[in-house]
């Protein structure tokens, strides 16, 4: 279990000289409270529109971590752009998202997108909830912003990722839903 | 790219919790553009005083994982070696390669850290002033935690601005 999901995340690490990379992008490993306490530090001053930059900032880079991965198994490349195997592409996804730490993901509910319906994930011990403290309302955005990334280059359009419950208000884990933008 | 990541073997990977530990701590993989896209994005909604917020909320974060690891470490280790081993632990989290050009930790005289090849300082196009608050925080939160001392970092050199490196001088307040 340990070595299949952690396997596709270290297999296409490369280190030189202070120089981390996966799948030739560069990357960084960093204490997993950074993020969350930019995010709440940065909402006191930006107020609401920190979660929109946070969101961006990951579906952009998701979006090209992602298409790069993909392109390097040309069968699942392929596959994506054909419509065959969505679901099953995400899940890969969704180990790698596993393997880079940021919590234990699973699906809930599959859907096929391309025809309106929704997909619904479930994210265990979210690092953006564990150290962004209590809150009123969701602060994934890194999460769904990433996630939503991710999943646009497997569907080939925009796809939106709402969090309907985080650990941060108090529920077990977080819960997301996906949706194409032409469905919002 | 070819050497063996120095600390891959030190990492910790929980997949019932979807949690890398190093050090009893918790960490995180992402992409090196990732904080610079943000820092880039609220410069443009706040303007500078963001440089300034990016910079507490990273030197908080860090002092508070740095003071959680000083717990750990032999009592024997001076406060000196201590800083060493977190410089070369960010230099193996993917920060660039550091050179410590002076390192004083006793008296009031500035230590001098250069990056080379610094992660972030390519995101930023047409910097004109050194752009590296991230870093800079982050070491602030690192001196800080083994000195037990405020500590202020400024980015004297930056590879944004076309030098050769990016050079942070430490004070310790």
């Amino acid at each position: 279990m340990k070595e299949k999901i952690w396997w596709p995340v270290v297999k296409k690490l490369k280190y030189e000289k202070g120089k981390l990379e996966f799948v030739g992008i560069p990357y960084i490993t960093m204490p997993a409270e950074i993020l969350p306490i930019l995010n709440k530090d940065l909402s006191k001053i930006v107020g609401p529109a920190t979660k929109g930059i946070i969101y961006q900032g990951a579906f952009d880079q998701a979006y090209k971590v992602v298409e790069k991965a993909l392109k390097l198994n040309l069968a699942a490349y392929i596959m994506a752009k054909l419509g065959i195997g969505r679901i099953k592409i995400a899940k890969k996804v969704l180990e790698i998202v596993q393997g880079e730490g940021w919590g234990r993901a699973e699906l809930v509910k599959e859907g096929k997108l391309e025809k309106g319906e929704t997909i619904i994930g479930r994210i265990y011990n979210s690092f953006e909830a564990q150290f962004y403290g209590k809150s009123k309302k969701p602060v994934c955005a890194f999460l769904c912003g990433s996630i939503a990334g991710g999943a646009s280059v497997i569907w080939g359009e925009e796809v939106v990722v709402e969090e309907k419950k985080c650990a941060a208000m108090g529920y077990e884990y977080c819960e997301i839903e996906a949706k194409l933008k032409r469905f919002f | 790219m070819g050497e063996e990541w120095p600390i891959l073997k030190k990492i910790n990977y929980k997949p019932e919790n979807g949690e890398l530990i190093l050090n009893k701590q918790r960490l995180v993989f992402l992409s090196a553009r990732m904080l610079p896209s943000i820092h880039i994005a609220i410069l443009k909604t706040i303007g500078e005083v963001a440089n300034v917020e990016i910079y507490k909320s990273c030197e908080k974060s860090a002092e508070n994982y740095y003071k959680n690891w000083v717990k750990f470490l032999p009592k024997e280790m001076t406060k000196k070696e201590i800083i060493q081993n977190f410089l070369k632990y960010l230099e193996f989290w993917g920060i660039g390669t550091i050179d410590i050009i002076s390192l004083e930790v006793e008296k009031e005289i500035k230590s001098l850290i250069r990056i080379y090849n610094c992660c972030f300082s390519e995101y930023y196009e047409k910097a004109n002033k050194p752009v590296c608050y991230v870093t800079a925080g982050m070491i602030a939160g690192l001196f800080s935690a083994v000195l037990n001392k405020k500590v202020s970092v400024k980015e004297r050199k930056c590879k944004a601005i076309g030098d050769n490196f990016c050079e942070f001088e430490v004070s310790i307040i």
